[in-house]
């Protein structure tokens, strides 16, 4: 069911901003995925000049699908969130590039929501696309009820009020698990637990049966146990409504868990996304690699966890070429070998189209470094169905783990 | 050793100065307040000579006219050794009608300059008054702690529940008698310090809770934990870590005492119990200029030019000071949705 | 809540005397005594008599009696104003600054709390720097000033409202007016500071992302908590409009309470000084119980912690 609409994309380069493109119209209506993000660039304008802490993103979500979008902190995931029902304050933001369509109605062109007009974005923000943000203790408004929350929700979008809205929020607040709803209702938020406000946002979020559901970080600020819980609920309750997620988080344990899909973003750029099975048991890129190598394993002995070396780089200083390449293992174990001759030869015996031979190998270094001539990033490039990666050396990336699934790299 | 302690606000007066610069009604404040100070103080050996030379006989409230009403002999002393008056004086003598004269004939113009001087002395007084009580009170309360602490700031809360202008008054009425003594009847001198201490003695209370409120807050900061971790003395802290972040603040606010004081001086001047006849100061001319004006309704610069300047030097002041205070305070100038 | 409220009057009536106490302290120290001051004076017995009655040669007796005096609500006779006590002058000018000051605070909020809305909704644009000029500018102003120019302009030019007095409703509009204005920039300058706060907050960017329109969003849910400091400021600030102000008084000739202030300080009145200030405190008091009172009610953090 994964991102069947992944299948017409061009054979080698899956650049999806010219595929949005190419499509006609009657492709949007029919068979459209609910969300389409399509090359959205975001800067900011700061005293020291303009910083684009997101560039070229290209996104989708199918109906139904739960998505994951991961990285590090300060990658630009919330800020491609936050851009979807255009919540970043312009100025200092600006949406430099890029559209993002969503298909509000059946049988209609999906909309674009970064052009669309106040009024139809007010009606798609918590009546068709529904977020719960990342701290639930700030989210919440102090000063009213839990109850009148919600009920303001219900009234914007549903049109009713009064005793009808309220009994809507009490069975919502029931249906997220918060016991004895009929008290609750009539609590602040700062009364209640920090799960527990977590849960009211879901239900404030529900409440208006959204298509999408967007949520930031839904579990970072919560205490462990009830991290659990929460993510359960949103599982459930994204099955029972046949509604889609868009889940934006850092732990990968997670995303194994509950997504369909996953796009692993750094610095700014989708660097690989794909299956969520196929991207976590078959990792092409070395950053995705990185993460998961971080993801502690309970039934492994080894002592240490897995780092990777530095910190994500500001987007006033993201590095030319692959934004990944001074953190890059697979960069330095090129560049060793450059200079010791010999670290890498094992690979070039075993796949024989890598251009391996030693006069070669500074030219794959710029190439991380610097770019080729069409481009100083690397683009997607289409692995197999379901699974691209944004990697200069792709063909030299070693598969993470044991298993002989070199797959990717025959791909 | 201590210096690196992580995460210390930068009390860099260089982006402090920058945030500050972009504020562009505080810095036309500035540049115009500094201007016309520059005047004031230039002209100032020429209006103490000239600010009380009366011409009863001619100018009684003769409106502003470009050209100088009262003979040139009335401001000098023609028959005395300089017999010539210098080319500065005469420019200056050109001016003495500019803003008309008042009810003895005195020239506006030479008594609103020294006047914007006599106010804003009287303003600095005041405000450093202030600033010496407010921040001795509030950082002793605030690193006593405990009952002292509650004993200091209940005084506080205590004069917040005093009528403001009666306690002025009673400050200025019971200071008067044993200042100039101790002044040796100079009541002009006196007469200058009662004003800033009665208006200082009733304007430290806010700073006092402000000063207070940053030394508390501060000694919860991490990099203050992080400096007593690391072996540093409670002096050296105080020094070096303390008082820095606490200067900037402080000096807000001080700016901000200065308008409050001039204020209450032309307050006290409307009363009748500002400085003393015949020397200047803005409230008094504005206070004057609206009686006159009430009475005779006629004699409009008598209110338009004292008044106009009173009000923009206020302005002024207030513009930079809160200029200052969202330049410390950076967070005001963060970006919102709506 | 009534433990609350008690406890509440009880901290108020220890602030009230200890006002009373520090007054007390500085009219005895000023030089100076209301007789001596007094443009009439007194024959030597009456003040003879005065002093006997008042105990006013025994500052310790004094004290203690005239503040059992005013808690039965006699503040005695005034030293300046012959024949007429405290009570008297309070219950003639009070009413006349009350009704004033009510007038000015409505009028300071309805105008103070859109500019400082504004200003911070449309934040670097002209709007923000015209609603910071105007409050700047109102701070700016002495009152002597606004209310000359409120005179010439709406009683002597425009001839459409008495240039002073009092008595009808058309001696209300400019004084009030007048009084309002430095109330008025005070609060739109603390609701602008307020809103900036507020708008920065996580439930801003919620509300928005529910599909609230951004009217609803400034006016109910960042006001509400914006609003809080105002709140706060109008309990002090109520007090102070309404026992008057001097300078309106002076300017449209307004019998009311703010003179009183003035002239029983300048003229060493102790009985009318004593009087005043604790007529003022009392006020302050009160109004400071019962805006805390209305702050439970807006913010339910605070009513939790006050049980």
């Amino acid at each position: 069911m994964a991102a069947q609409f992944m299948d017409s994309s061009k054979p080698q380069i899956a650049n999806e901003h010219d595929l949005t493109e190419d499509m006609d119209v009657s492709y949007r209506v029919e068979q459209a995925p609910l969300l389409d993000i399509c090359g959205l660039t975001v800067s900011i304008e700061t005293q020291d000049g303009v910083i684009t802490p997101v560039e070229d993103v290209a996104l989708r979500v199918a109906r139904k699908q739960t998505v994951a979008l991961v990285g590090e902190s300060g990658c630009g995931k919330s800020i491609t969130a936050q851009s979807i029902l255009r919540l970043l304050p312009q100025p200092p933001f600006r949406m430099e590039k890029g559209e993002i369509f969503f298909a509000r109605l059946k049988d209609t062109p999906a909309i674009d929501l970064l052009k669309t007009n106040e009024r139809t974005l007010r009606e798609v923000r918590g009546g068709q696309i529904a977020m719960v943000f990342q701290d639930p203790m700030t989210s919440l408004n102090p000063v009213f009820r839990i109850g009148e929350q919600i009920v303001e929700t219900i009234e914007l979008h549903q049109g009713v009020s009064g005793q009808i809205a309220r009994a809507q929020a009490i069975e919502l607040l029931r249906r997220v698990g918060i016991a004895k709803p009929e008290q609750r209702v009539d609590a602040y938020p700062h009364e209640l637990s920090g799960g527990m406000r977590q849960r009211a946002m879901i239900a404030m979020a529900l409440s208006c049966h959204p298509k999408l559901l967007i949520a930031d970080e839904p579990t970072t600020a919560l205490d462990v146990t009830i991290q659990r819980q929460i993510l359960d609920l949103l599982r459930s309750i994204q099955i029972e409504s046949n509604m889609s997620l868009l889940l934006i988080t850092h732990n990968l344990g997670v995303v194994a868990e509950i997504a369909d899909y996953v796009y692993v973003m750094y610095a700014g750029r989708i660097v690989e996304h794909g299956d969520t099975t196929q991207v976590l048991a078959n990792p092409m890129h070395p950053y995705t690699q990185g993460l998961l190598r971080c993801v502690p394993k309970i039934n492994e002995k080894s002592g240490r966890l897995d780092t990777i070396p530095g910190t994500v780089p500001s987007p006033s200083s993201f590095p030319t070429g692959c934004r990944f390449h001074p953190r890059c293992e697979l960069t330095a174990r090129l560049a060793a070998s450059t200079a010791s001759g010999d670290g890498i030869s094992r690979d070039s015996d075993r796949d024989s189209r890598s251009p391996s031979n030693l006069e070669a190998q500074p030219a794959c270094l710029r190439r991380c470094a610097l770019g080729d001539e069409t481009s100083t990033a690397p683009p997607l490039r289409k692995l197999n169905t379901d699974h691209y990666v944004a990697c200069w050396e792709s063909e030299n990336v070693t598969p993470l783990g044991n298993s002989a699934s070199n797959a990717g790299t025959a791909g | 050793m201590t210096r690196k302690c992580s995460a210390e606000p930068s009390h860099a007066v260089h982006s402090n100065w920058r945030r500050f610069r972009r504020n562009r009604m505080a810095l036309l404040s500035l540049a115009g307040f500094v201007f016309f100070m520059l005047g004031a103080i230039f002209s100032l050996p020429t209006s103490a000579r000239w600010y009380n030379v009366q011409a009863t006989d001619i100018a009684v409230r003769s409106q502003p006219s470009l050209d100088p009403v009262v003979p040139l002999e009335r401001f000098f002393d023609t028959s005395g050794a300089n017999a010539i008056p210098s080319r500065l004086d005469q420019i200056l003598y050109r001016m003495t009608s500019l803003f008309g004269h008042d009810d003895l004939g005195r020239s506006l113009t030479y008594r609103v300059l020294p006047g914007f001087l006599v106010s804003l002395c009287i303003g600095l007084g005041a405000a450093l008054m202030a600033t010496i009580v407010g921040t001795l009170w509030g950082s002793i309360a605030a690193l006593a702690g405990g009952r002292i602490d509650a004993v200091m700031m209940r005084i506080v809360d205590v004069l917040f529940g005093l009528p403001y202008i009666l306690m002025v008054i009673l400050l200025k009425v019971g200071l008067t008698e044993p200042l100039t003594a101790i002044f040796g009847g100079q009541t002009k001198y006196a007469d200058l310090i009662v004003l800033f201490v009665a208006i200082g003695g009733v304007s430290w209370l806010t700073l006092s809770r402000v000063v207070r409120g940053q030394v508390l807050s501060l000694r919860e900061q991490p990099f203050i934990e992080a400096a007593r971790a690391t072996g540093a003395g409670h002096w050296h802290i105080l020094r070096k870590h303390v008082f820095p972040n606490v200067v900037g603040p402080i000096a807000v606010y001080a700016t901000l005492v200065i308008p409050q004081a001039i204020m209450q001086e032309s307050f006290l001047s409307f009363l009748g119990i500002g400085v003393q006849q015949p020397i200047p100061s803005l409230g008094r001319l504005a206070a004057d200029g609206v009686e006159a004006v009430n009475a005779f309704v006629g004699y409009w610069w008598l209110i338009v030019f004292p008044c106009t300047i009173l009000v923009f030097t206020l302005l002024a002041l207030n513009f930079i000071g809160d200029g200052l205070r969202d330049a410390v305070d950076p967070k005001s100038n963060a970006p919102t949705l709506v | 809540m009534i433990r609350f409220a008690t406890g509440r009057l009880l901290g108020g009536a220890i602030t009230i005397f200890s006002v009373y106490t520090l007054t007390f302290l500085m009219v005895i120290a000023i030089p100076g005594n209301p007789f001596q001051q007094s443009q009439h004076s007194l024959p030597a017995e009456v003040e003879q008599a005065l002093r006997a009655r008042y105990n006013m040669d025994n500052n310790w007796l004094y004290f203690w009696d005239f503040l059992g005096d005013a808690v039965t609500l006699d503040f005695g006779p005034s030293f300046t104003y012959n024949d007429w006590t405290c009570n008297q002058i309070i219950a003639d000018a009070l009413p006349v600054s009350m009704l004033i000051g009510f007038l000015a605070i409505i009028l300071a909020v309805l105008i103070g709390v859109p500019i400082g809305v504004y200003g911070a909704v449309k934040r670097g644009s002209w709007v923000d720097s015209a609603s910071l000029g105007v409050i700047l500018l109102g701070i700016s102003i002495p009152p002597f000033v606004t209310g000359s120019i409120l005179l010439l302009l709406f009683g002597v030019t425009m001839k459409v409202l008495p240039i002073g007095g009092w008595g009808t409703v058309a001696h209300l509009p400019l004084p009030a007016l007048t009084l309002s204005l430095p109330f008025a920039a005070y609060i739109a300058r603390l609701m602008r500071v307020g809103m900036l706060d507020d708008l920065q907050n996580d439930f801003i960017r919620t509300a928005i992302a529910k599909g609230v329109s951004s009217h609803l969003v400034i006016w109910k849910h960042a006001f509400k908590v914006a609003f809080l400091p105002v709140l706060s400021f109008l309990g002090p600030a109520c007090a102070q409009a309404m026992t008057g102000s001097f300078v309106v008084e002076k300017v449209f000739g307004v019998p009311g309470l703010g003179q009183h202030f003035v002239n029983a300080a300048l003229n060493r009145d102790a009985g009318l000084v004593l009087s005043t200030v604790l007529a003022f405190s009392t006020l302050l008091v009160l109004f400071n119980i019962a805006i805390d009172l209305l702050y439970t009610k807006l913010d339910p953090r605070i009513s939790g912690a006050a049980g």
